[in-house]
């Protein structure tokens, strides 16, 4: 890993943010079908053919007297426009982060799906716990790790033993971003958990 | 870790974000504010007026000049969108190493070999679901992607030193280092995938 830094780099960014590439194959679709519409009215209008919907001229006037239109539907339309306009630029403004966390080896960079940290150390605190990993939930974000158990009826759990348990996992992993873990006891245990 | 061109994606998302913002604003105006609306007529008769006058006057059929002129635009610019597509998810490479030692003699190393002896190694593993290798272009140097499913409760650490280990025993075999990705993922099919068979 350390003879091709920058490499490594790109690698990192690239598999821990979005690429947007959905959103943007899907306003380019959207628009090429927009454009060949307006290429086909003005090809009929060229031939002298009856438009499909509305003539070149008649889009035209159109939108110089949009005023003319109701002025609920106006509104309302122009609301719609706002919000969708306010989401795309938020959407490629973002970093778009994915729930990922990278770890470095002396062989490779591995990039790892919080789904898959959440429930190893699911496994792990209900190992410590004494409980049945289905009786226990995580859930990773990019800073931090919350898991949740629910005791067996009238048997303590050991919060902070758990807590650490998590915690020295998380240290011999060395994830990045580092995670902090926060263990919450449910404090209604169920029978036979 | 394709070579998509992401500032394109989010430039492209951005400007149609703001022509949508920029219509919305105008429409509501229009409504709202009566002067908008006059200056927007006023504008709008003077623009399209410009556009039919002297030799613009010039039709074919019913469309005028300037039809014609935003219909080769409109075109155009659905071409350089269908080349955008088109240009999405690219850089794969089936080549990983190409050296010449003298100038006369060159070592290539095609994606099958590591590939073949990465899924040998990690495929009869009971602790991932399925492996994927494949290989991209990554900033002029052509790097592995090694994907693996873990089941249920697998230690992101066993997983890695698991792949590691193959890394390092197809490092041995073909006497060089190739810069990898691995992704250690989980999942549905992970999850509902059958764990043993019982008879």
């Amino acid at each position: 890993v350390s003879n091709r830094p920058s490499v490594y780099k790109r690698i990192q960014r690239r598999e821990t943010h979005s690429p947007r590439s959905d959103l943007a194959i899907t306003l380019a679709v959207v628009l090429i079908l927009a454009l060949a519409y307006l290429v086909t009215e003005i090809v009929l209008a060229a031939c002298g053919q009856k438009a499909l919907l509305l003539a070149p001229v008649q889009m035209v006037s159109d939108i110089v007297h949009l005023y003319t239109v109701r002025t609920s539907i106006l509104e309302l339309s122009g609301g719609v426009l706002v919000i969708v306009g306010l989401v795309l630029v938020v959407a490629a403004l973002s970093p778009g982060r994915r729930a990922r966390h990278v770890q470095y080896t002396e062989r490779a960079v591995v990039v790892i799906d919080n789904e898959v940290i959440a429930s190893a150390l699911v496994r792990v605190a209900a190992d410590e716990a004494g409980v049945d990993p289905d009786n226990a939930l995580g859930a990773v974000s990019r800073h931090r790790v919350l898991v949740r158990i629910t005791p067996a009826s009238g048997v303590p759990v050991d919060r902070t033993a758990v807590t650490a348990a998590v915690r020295e996992r998380l240290d011999a992993w060395g994830l990045q971003p580092a995670l902090k873990p926060r263990v919450v006891i449910e404090k209604i245990g169920r029978v036979g958990a | 870790v394709n070579s998509t061109n992401r500032g394109f994606n989010r430039g492209l998302i951005l400007i149609v974000g703001f022509v949508l913002l920029a219509g919305g604003l105008s429409s509501i105006a229009l409504s709202a504010i009566p002067a908008f609306a006059e200056l927007w007529v006023a504008q709008g008769q003077k623009l399209t007026g410009a556009a039919t006058d002297g030799f613009m006057r010039i039709s074919v059929g019913t469309a005028t000049l300037a039809d014609i002129a935003v219909g080769v635009f409109a075109v155009i610019l659905a071409v350089v969108l269908i080349l955008f597509i088109s240009r999405e998810g690219g850089g794969r490479t089936s080549t990983l190493v190409e050296q010449s030692a003298d100038g006369s003699r060159t070592t290539r190393i095609e994606l099958g070999v590591p590939r073949a002896l990465l899924q040998g190694e990690l495929s009869g593993r009971p602790e991932f679901v399925s492996t994927r290798v494949s290989a991209h272009t990554v900033s002029g140097t052509a790097t592995l992607n090694v994907s693996v499913r873990c089941r249920r409760g697998i230690a992101p650490a066993d997983a890695t030193a698991i792949v590691t280990r193959a890394l390092l025993g197809m490092d041995q075999i073909l006497g060089t280092t190739i810069p990898t990705l691995v992704q250690v993922g989980g999942g549905f099919r992970a999850r509902f995938s059958t764990r043993s068979r019982l008879n």
